[in-house]
């Protein structure tokens, strides 16, 4: 991809800078010291830290074995990517990917891409796959998870601080990711008696 | 029917309808993980428990590898960056599902929950090679983790646990076409034959030194031989790697401040993995005592020491400090200040003013706020450009308040009581 390819997957960039960076390569993109590219170094950084961390956050649950399916809300235009990126990894595994909006599938096999998408909810798109193949038997994955989870964590290493830096809450909401959130969260309750 | 075709780098990308995907995804099968629903119905959540907590002081998480998938017919991939998947509430990566096969260990180490010299109650878990394949991959499906970091507890045969930790791989492999990341502990006196096998399957090899030399492991350990249980093992795993490179390579992981040991004596062994046994990362852990261990009475060491011992390493291994310049980091007992290295090697190195326009790109890495990342557009940039204000250093990724103190910009440079007031604040 050009970096006028990855820049249009930015949220908001101008047609101006849009223009400007047809005429850039990766090489001076990645040395120049012009604020006009620097921001668009900037723009393009954060498409991909979203891509990286949306590949990273995103949790699926499975119908059915082969078909995928997770909650995605990112800010950027990096749906149909992102669900490329996974249907990759899991060939021949039906991906999907949306959120109460948008909804991007795709299915990766002998080098050919097959997407679908469309403005249904993800919800909505689930219960279509559900009649479609007349099932409806989920794989409870996150149960595992929670404990594997918790097994990790040192009490004498707490850091809340280094957390939200690393996994912000931003990207937990966008990846509905409800494990990680609930377990750092302090709420009223840890500063009550436990009796 | 297919209403788009769209060609990027020999990739066809067709656009199609919902029911033909689903059609096509319900005919393959060459992954299922089999029982749709019921795959977890027998396991007890206590063992992935108990076995996750043994791993919880390995911190090595990293997934990046050099092998490539671009195989048909296989079930995940692996990443030159890797990936972090979650973080726990210590701010860590986790990135694996990084167990134990078992919890049954004959050894004595007194810092160790699964060691002989353990006084609380502990039960003991063993995974079978095919439920933790099917764990394995099921977290993997859910997109919780990159791949496996496999250890274990050693029994009276370290050779029989590596052969079942081996089975599993081979599971992975052959029934269900595993190309995510791997990475094998290799266990303290295993035979060089197992290590072979483990080597073909997995991205990444380690045996854990645990201490700089073998008279502080054997204050910690009655059971284990330095050279001959972990040394050994570790130039097996070089000439392996000799003969057919390890895509991720091999570590290594020390605990700090166990046995009174200096940060000197870790920079000294930290050398010599390196160089003589080729290790692609030394790995740090700071010293917790754990509750009825032999060591409980010990106090915890700070976690900046181990924050400061990967600076020093990174300085050494990254940016390519000499042994001599990071040595002025140490003070006279061999240990390392709560203060960067880095900054304090420039502060007694670095004595005339460096200017961006003409320093070596060796140079420019020993300025603080200059990384490799910034030197090399520095290099690059002034080609055609003359750096002559902060603001082209700030736009070239220099952290500005850091370097300047070191730099001679537009000519102008900075008296040296200045520089040293400066670096105080920093």
């Amino acid at each position: 991809m050009s970096v006028s390819d990855y820049l249009l997957l930015s949220k908001d960039v101008s047609q101006r800078l849009l223009e400007k960076s047809k005429e850039i390569s990766w090489h001076e993109l990645n040395i120049s010291a012009d604020p006009e590219i620097v921001k668009m170094r900037r723009k393009i950084g954060e498409v991909r830290a979203e891509i990286h961390r949306m590949r990273g956050f995103v949790r699926f649950n499975s119908i059915n074995d082969k078909i995928l399916f997770g909650y995605m809300k990112p800010e950027h235009i990096i749906g149909s990517l992102v669900a490329d990126i996974f249907a990759k990894r899991f060939q021949k595994n039906m991906i999907i990917l949306g959120n109460e909006h948008k909804v991007w599938v795709s299915y990766y096999c002998d080098k050919s891409y097959l997407r679908y998408e469309t403005t249904k909810s993800l919800n909505k798109v689930i219960e279509e796959v559900k009649s479609l193949i007349d099932s409806d038997v989920e794989m409870d994955i996150e149960k595992i998870w929670l404990v594997y989870y918790e097994s990790q964590f040192i009490k004498e290493r707490e850091n809340h601080k280094l957390f939200y830096k690393n996994m912000p809450k931003k990207h937990l909401k966008s990846t509905e990711n409800k494990v990680e959130l609930r377990l750092n969260s302090t709420t009223l309750d840890d500063y009550l008696p436990s009796d | 029917m297919l209403s788009k075709l769209i060609y990027k780098n020999n990739t066809r990308v067709f656009m199609t309808s919902l029911d033909k995907i689903v059609h096509l995804a319900t005919q393959s099968e060459y992954d299922c993980i089999g029982d749709e629903g019921k795959v977890f119905g027998h396991i007890d959540l206590s063992k992935i428990d108990a076995l996750g907590q043994g791993t919880k002081h390995d911190i090595c998480t990293s997934s990046s590898t050099k092998r490539v998938t671009d195989q048909n017919q296989i079930l995940g991939d692996v990443t030159r960056s890797g990936i972090c998947h979650s973080f726990t509430a210590n701010g860590r990566c986790v990135s694996m599902f990084k167990t134990l096969f078992t919890n049954y260990c004959t050894h004595d180490c007194k810092y160790c929950q699964n060691s002989t010299d353990y006084k609380g109650h502990k039960s003991i878990y063993s995974y079978t090679p095919d439920e933790l394949a099917r764990i394995t991959i099921s977290l993997y499906k859910g997109n919780y983790i990159e791949g496996l970091f496999l250890s274990s507890g050693v029994s009276s045969d370290e050779d029989l646990t590596t052969e079942k930790m081996i089975d599993t791989l081979k599971i992975l492999n052959d029934k269900y076409n595993f190309a995510g990341y791997v990475h094998f502990k290799i266990l303290p006196g295993v035979s060089y034959e197992y290590i072979k096998q483990a080597s073909e399957m997995a991205d990444r090899l380690s045996v854990n030194i645990e201490t700089p030399s073998k008279n502080y492991l054997s204050e910690l350990s009655s059971t284990k031989n330095y050279v001959n249980d972990i040394l050994k093992r570790q130039h097996y795993i070089k000439k392996l790697e000799l003969k057919k490179e390890l895509p991720a390579g091999q570590t290594t992981q020390l605990v700090v401040g166990a046995c009174g040991e200096s940060d000197f004596d870790i920079f000294k062994r930290t050398l010599k993995e390196y160089n003589e046994m080729m290790l692609k990362r030394v790995y740090y852990s700071v010293f917790n005592p754990i509750t009825a261990t032999s060591l409980e009475g010990l106090s915890a060491q700070p976690t900046w020491r181990e924050h400061r011992l990967y600076q020093m390493d990174w300085l050494y291994r990254v940016y390519k400090f000499s042994e001599n310049e990071i040595k002025i980091a140490f003070d006279e007992e061999g240990f390392l200040n709560n203060k960067d290295p880095k900054l304090y090697i420039a502060l007694n190195t670095l004595d005339s003013s460096i200017d961006p326009n003409d320093a070596s790109y060796d140079e420019l890495l020993r300025v603080p706020g200059i990384g490799p990342k910034s030197a090399y557009r520095i290099v690059n940039y002034r080609k055609k450009n003359k750096i002559y204000k902060r603001e082209q250093l700030l736009n070239l990724g220099v952290r500005v308040k850091n370097a300047t103190p070191f730099l001679k910009i537009n000519g102008g440079e900075y008296p040296r009581l200045d520089r040293w007031i400066e670096c105080q604040t920093l």
